[in-house]
């Protein structure tokens, strides 16, 4: 009898200890971070957040995000303007060119390349084979009258970028990617899609018009639009029918 | 609109007290000179103050600093929605959320669980609000040089669960961000400029590159 008791305990104990882990990986598995626009300058990446002013790079451990450190700060150069995310890379534009930091060590990124370009406000966007970047002159952008988008060559290592063409724009601003399709914000002209089957040369597609596009941000077949006046929305599960969801201001 | 100030900003600070400082210098040396230099600087200084009392009279249409006391600019609020005033960053968390800054007074959320129809459920107010990123439903923002941590688990149960100080230099507007604008000459006595409202200023003592 004493051993059956004994047994049901074990049992017991030990479907208690099952739980608590099967809770404790079901909690990993929830932990989520969002999607941010190409103007952002907070990079979230696992454990990490990186955030940049105008001349430094933030590393801050967020392995708790109620509960941020500051781990490291780095030099990275004159006028930063954004922070962009992919794989094991930051890729960090700034008036004049882009730089591209390796994460292989988290808490200290590594500065991998930098290409200068004319100066002007640019933010960056990259996928694994390309970086795009958009350059636009105005207030604090130089005294150069440049808009353009830039598209760079990456290696397999996501690293060496070269240059491949630059696309005269109006007053390109933000940019997402979503596949083969490349979406460009141009205040003047609109929301420009570009086909970028050949990564080496986007294709224009079409242009949407009808607000005034600062950013954007591609989450799934959804389009998330900053306006100067608020914010839009468009379906994009069909690049050929692309349709307006909503306004908000 | 994209968000940038500062460098030249703040070259531009530094210009106009390098003027004041040569200005002063160039006065030191004009009293080891002779006495007919000191009269030129007296009338100098005199014709200038003519002009100063002459120019108190021209308004001009111009921005005006909006301020708030030091001891309010920490607070984090949630408030009821609100219209958006300055347009700023945008976040997508999962499907349903996205939030979006209005530029140094705070974040708007916005719940699009049915895309045709968001619609804004709250208005955090962050003052000195830029930059934001969701973690495991904690908002992480700039509310001037600190970093605040909101948990956003339940939108109607909104609350700041962490603050981390003075660990995020955001370098932002502290003169206006239009071009060859005139500007109220900012008196920290009067609080933090948290944004400028443009309106017609009497005498205008700084202005934008």
């Amino acid at each position: 009898m004493k051993s059956i008791y004994i047994g049901l305990w074990a049992i017991l104990i030990i479907s208690l200890f099952s739980q608590c882990n099967k809770s404790n990986q079901s909690a990993n598995i929830t932990q989520t971070t969002g999607k941010a626009g190409s103007l952002s300058r907070f990079a979230l990446v696992g454990n990490y957040l990186y955030a940049i002013n105008n001349q430094k790079l933030m590393v801050y451990g967020a392995s708790d995000p109620k509960n941020l450190s500051l781990l490291n700060t780095l030099n990275v150069g004159e006028s930063i303007e954004t922070i962009f995310p992919f794989q094991d890379k930051l890729f960090i534009a700034s008036n004049n060119g882009m730089y591209m930091y390796s994460l292989a060590n988290p808490i200290a990124p590594i500065k991998e390349s930098f290409v200068q370009h004319i100066t002007g406000c640019d933010p960056v966007v990259a996928n694994e084979t390309h970086a795009y970047l958009t350059i636009h002159s105005g207030r604090n952008c130089g005294s150069n009258n440049i808009n353009v988008l830039q598209v760079y060559k990456l290696d397999s290592n996501l690293a060496n970028p070269t240059f491949k063409t630059s696309i005269p724009l109006s007053n390109p601003i933000g940019l997402g990617l979503k596949d083969k399709y490349l979406f460009v914000c141009d205040k003047v002209q609109g929301l420009i899609v570009f086909d970028i089957s050949d990564g080496d040369s986007p294709i224009e597609k079409q242009i949407i018009t009808g607000e005034t596009f600062v950013d954007v941000i591609v989450y799934n077949d959804l389009l998330v639009c900053m306006l100067d006046n608020g914010i839009a929305y468009y379906n994009i599960a069909d690049i050929n029918n692309i349709t307006k969801l909503a306004v908000l201001n | 609109m994209k968000l940038h100030f500062t460098t030249n900003n703040v070259q531009e600070l530094i210009v106009l007290k390098l003027r004041k400082t040569n200005f002063l210098q160039k006065l030191k040396k004009m009293k080891q000179n002779t006495i007919i230099s000191i009269t030129t600087a007296c009338f100098i200084t005199i014709s200038s103050l003519i002009a100063c009392t002459r120019s108190q009279e021209s308004n001009v249409m111009g921005f005006a600093p909006i301020y708030m006391p030091e001891n309010q600019i920490y607070i984090v609020d949630v408030l009821s929605p609100r219209s958006t005033e300055t347009a700023g960053k945008i976040y997508q968390y999962g499907q349903g959320l996205t939030l979006q800054v209005d530029v140094s007074k705070g974040i708007h959320v916005i719940n699009v669980s049915i895309p045709t129809s968001p619609q804004k459920v709250k208005f955090i107010s962050i003052p000195g609000v830029s930059e934001i990123a969701v973690k495991n439903n904690i908002l992480i923002a700039n509310n001037f040089n600190d970093l605040v941590s909101i948990d956003i688990s339940n939108l109607n149960a909104i609350q700041l669960v962490g603050r981390t100080k003075d660990v995020y230099q955001a370098n932002q507007g502290t003169i206006p961000s239009e071009p060859n604008a005139f500007f109220e000459c900012p008196n920290e006595k009067k609080g933090v400029v948290i944004g400028w409202e443009k309106k017609e200023l009497v005498n205008p003592k700084c202005k934008t590159l």
